[in-house]
């Protein structure tokens, strides 16, 4: 008798503390990032990297084709190092912190190539390795076994690139694979294709779990890859409309998925590979009406809803998921524990674009777009392309302002 | 018309299976089932996702309309399970001059719906041919579109030589939307107006649903009146993802299985004999075999996958078009001579059927079978002669399927 009354006072002991602590946790404001920095590039930029080891950020400018090297302690280019492209047209871009290596997806010409640069040096190692595909568009890299994967949009597959022997491995089936009719380029409006395919585009890789995770951006569903036996692993996710970024906290091995279409941002637990709760609506939320921007005509929308755009940048060690607003211009912080949007989006820089949706026209009078977070955990920044100004904006993760205690606000 | 001998059919058609066993034992038996589950052509989970597309019910956000029949494919393909038929009944008409079909304004259906009254279609006095369509099954749909074109053109050609000359099933060569200028083997719808899920699957979009796409990317008109007024959405409203979607789920559905009871029962097993000998299964052709596995079919646009190649199946059709004088008049992809033919009626899924024949107008079997004449007069008078215990074996046959 005694003896149980002890255990069980000692759990309630237990428990009294977890929920103190719990309670501690929930109590601890959550500070709102803030923007520290600009630096300005070129003018399109829709790739970038980070180096955690030399606290650079890679950004590679789409309209004047150059590399931008960051450097993470003074927020300026490191002129230097600035690389020409010359004739390749990069979209993708990854750093290896492992051999100290940048590598570049190419997507000129009919077929796509890899380039692997030396970051030391900034010269090309080797010569380009061959995707045979098109359209190449992102890339992650498996450090444990020097192994990169590349999409590609228009062959509906995934590369498997074998970095130490610089060779092509495999090729992965995406959804419903390459866009028909066989042959057809859906750029190029005299060879036109009928369906687009399952058109692969933004990657995470978890390595603790092994898995690569591939956004197929027409068919609203995540594919999930097994890096052991580069193999796709069980049924495709449904997330929401146009998923085209990811953020994961290995962590909590939860995956972020940011559906463009929708405005919303699904999660996904990694353990079972199935979505949880319901999309989580991020800044100015849903379009009006509901996914009225595939309409496809200019006044089809009366409100064109948040558009979260590019990779979503990940703080493992407090669970803080950082999303870019294209259509708002801002930075919306969810807390990875409740999966529930805290205080108010930042604005980085000049505000929400004018007139609405613009972004998807290139015709914005004011305003600017946010759009691929990355986070570095070493120095708590926040990279985010600010497209419409061509500014790399530098946010400080745990910036002066707090969340407001939970609010009512209902986007 | 003289019977056909029964003696010498038996023969022609025992020499036809001796002449196949090796390929018919070879090949497996396609998956059977109305369980909603994949036939191994792609994961479950990917089956799940892509059976909600099939019942996703459209809006005009998403492209709906101005005209158009239904709001989602489920809505006239779901009995017993999504992607089978339905008594839902799509309406056609056009003019027939006493030489020439002629279509109407804007093609042959006639859209029952539309998302302003001002855009109702309607039948027109003069048109004088008019029908209702039914709509068909499209479970097993992946096995189909797998038959080898030589396959069905061979049964096209064996059918006189079974029948007197009677019979001569109709193999139209028609348009793969997919790949302009190339032509297959027509075999999906009444009029096997199409020869690929894909070409169908586009046209049933924008036709029922009135959602273009890259395929078929002008939008239906209310009676060729334009709808631009109405039209909220920039054509191609959508850009073929969904129609990509919809195929593989029609490509994964299994085909329908037998009542396993009744198909078992002596009657039934006996009554597959009678049909057999009397000669339904002439055009109701009980067994066919899928081209192999990595035959490139629909104009080398689709690899015969492992779940949908080499397979066996029981459809009881041959694809081909016949006149058994219920024909309803109008001309789709097979030309003028195909005005009162149909595609011979795949048995397979006859039990979920409440309505029979293209129209709906045989409600019972005995009644569906008792319409044909033309090329299947003879099997008629067949089919006469049975006995009373023959005759009553066939119908459970019919029964079980
Ligand atoms: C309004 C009812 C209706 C809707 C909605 C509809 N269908 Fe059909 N479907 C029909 C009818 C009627 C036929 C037979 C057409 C004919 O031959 O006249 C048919 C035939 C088919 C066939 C051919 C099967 C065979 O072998 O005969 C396929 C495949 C098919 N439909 C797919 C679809 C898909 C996919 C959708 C959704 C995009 C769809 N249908 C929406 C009524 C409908
Ligand atoms: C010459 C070819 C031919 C022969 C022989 C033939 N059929 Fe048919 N059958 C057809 C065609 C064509 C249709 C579709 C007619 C229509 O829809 O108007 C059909 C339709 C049917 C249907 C209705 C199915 C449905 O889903 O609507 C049944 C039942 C049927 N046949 C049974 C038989 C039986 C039993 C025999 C033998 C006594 C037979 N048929 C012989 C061509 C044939």
């Amino acid at each position: 008798m005694n003896k149980s009354i002890t255990k069980s006072s000692f759990i309630c002991v237990i428990l009294a503390t977890l929920s103190v602590t719990h309670g501690a946790y929930a109590a601890a404001p959550i500070r709102l990032p803030e923007v520290v920095a600009l630096v300005p590039t070129g003018g399109l930029v829709f790739s970038t990297a980070l180096s955690k080891k030399r606290n650079e950020v890679y950004a590679v400018d789409a309209r004047n084709k150059m590399l931008y090297v960051i450097d993470g302690k003074t927020n300026t280019r490191k002129e230097k190092a600035t690389l020409d492209l010359q004739d390749a047209v990069v979209n993708g871009i990854a750093y290896n912190e492992t051999t100290d290596e940048i590598l570049l997806v190419d997507y000129a010409g009919e077929s796509s190539r890899l380039l692997v640069l030396d970051r030391k040096t900034m010269e090309f190692v080797g010569s380009p390795i061959a995707l045979d595909s098109l359209h190449a568009a992102k890339v992650v890299i498996d450090e444990a076994t020097d192994t990169a994967y590349v999409s590609n949009m228009h062959s509906g597959t995934v590369s498997v690139v074998d970095l130490k022997n610089q060779s092509k491995i495999a090729d992965i089936v995406i959804g419903t694979g390459a866009p028909t009719p066989a042959g057809c380029n859906p750029w190029d409006s005299a060879n036109p294709c009928t369906t687009p395919g399952g058109n692969p585009l933004d990657m995470k890789i978890n390595p603790k779990t092994h898995k690569v995770y591939v956004a197929s951006y027409t068919e609203g569903t995540i594919s999930v890859i097994d890096t052991r036996t580069n193999k796709v692993e069980g049924a495709r996710i449904p997330v929401g409309s146009q998923p085209n970024g990811m953020g994961i906290d290995t962590g909590t091995n939860r995956v972020y998925v940011n559906n463009w279409q929708d405005g919303t941002v699904s999660v996904i637990d990694g353990d079972t590979d199935t979505v949880i709760g319901e999309p989580i609506v991020v800044g100015s939320g849903l379009q009006d009406p509901l996914h009225c921007y595939e309409a496809g005509k200019l006044d089809a929308c009366k409100s064109w809803g948040s558009m979260p755009l590019g990779p979503i940048g990940v703080n493992e060690d407090k669970h803080l998921v950082y999303v870019a607003s294209s259509n708002d211009g801002t930075v919306i912080t969810i807390n990875g524990k409740t999966n529930k949007v805290v205080g108010e989006p930042v604005h980085i820089t000049t505000g929400p674009l004018v007139p609405g949706g613009c972004a998807n026209f290139g015709a914005c009078t004011q305003g600017s777009s946010a759009q691929n977070v990355i986070y570095n955990p070493k120095t708590d920044r926040l990279y985010v392309v600010s497209l419409a100004d061509a500014w790399l904006m530098v946010l400080q993760g745990q910036g002066s302002k707090t969340a407001a205690p939970p609010s009512t606000h209902n986007h | 018309m003289k019977p056909f001998n029964r003696v010498l059919q038996c023969a022609a058609l025992l020499g036809f299976l001796l002449a196949t066993p090796i390929k018919a034992s070879l090949a497996d038996e396609a998956p059977t089932g109305f369980d909603g589950l994949s036939n191994g052509f792609i994961l479950q989970g990917d089956y799940d996702h892509d059976q909600e597309l099939f019942e996703k019910r459209h809006t005009v956000a998403g492209g709906l309309g101005p005209v158009f029949n239904a709001q989602s494919c489920a809505e006239c393909h779901a009995n017993p399970v999504a992607g089978g038929g339905s008594q839902v009944s799509v309406l056609r008409a056009g003019t027939f001059d006493g030489k020439k079909f002629i279509e109407p304004p804007g093609g042959t259906v006639i859209h029952d719906r539309a998302t302003d009254a001002s855009l109702q279609s309607k039948v027109a006095d003069a048109w004088n041919v008019r029908t209702q369509r039914l709509s068909t099954n499209t479970l097993g749909g992946g096995y189909i579109e797998a038959i080898a074109d030589e396959t069905l053109l061979k049964i096209a050609k064996r059918q006189p030589q079974q029948s007197n000359g009677e019979i001569h099933g109709q193999a139209v060569m028609v348009d793969l939307i997919e790949v302009p200028g190339a032509q297959r083997v027509g075999r999906f719808g009444w009029k096997s107006q199409h020869a690929s899920l894909l070409s169908f699957n586009a046209e049933a979009f924008r036709s029922e649903m009135g959602i273009t796409n890259s395929l078929f990317p002008s939008e239906n008109t209310a009676n060729g009146r334009a709808v631009d007024e109405f039209d909220t959405m920039a054509d191609p409203e959508n850009n073929g993802w969904e129609v990509a979607l919809l195929t593989e789920f029609v490509r994964a559905t299994k085909a329908p299985p037998r009542d396993a009871a009744l198909a078992a029962g002596a009657d039934a097993v006996a009554g597959e004999q009678v049909f057999e000998q009397t000669g339904c299964g002439i055009c109701h052709t009980s067994t066919i075999t899928t081209a192999p596995v990595d035959t490139l079919v629909n104009a080398g646009t689709f690899k015969v996958p492992a779940a949908l190649g080499d397979k066996t199946i029981h459809p009881y059709s041959d694809f081909l078009l016949h006149d058994i004088g219920s024909g309803d008049g109008i001309v789709q992809n097979g030309g003028p001579s195909s005005r009162n033919k149909l595609r011979t009626a795949p048995l397979w899924g006859l039990r979920t059927r409440s309505r029979l024949l293209h129209d709906g107008s045989a409600l019972t079997v005995q009644q569906a079978v008792k319409r044909h004449q033309g090329e299947a007069a003879t099997v008629m008078e067949q089919l006469k002669a049975l006995s009373a215990v023959e005759k009553q074996q066939l119908f459970k046959f019919l029964d079980s399927l």
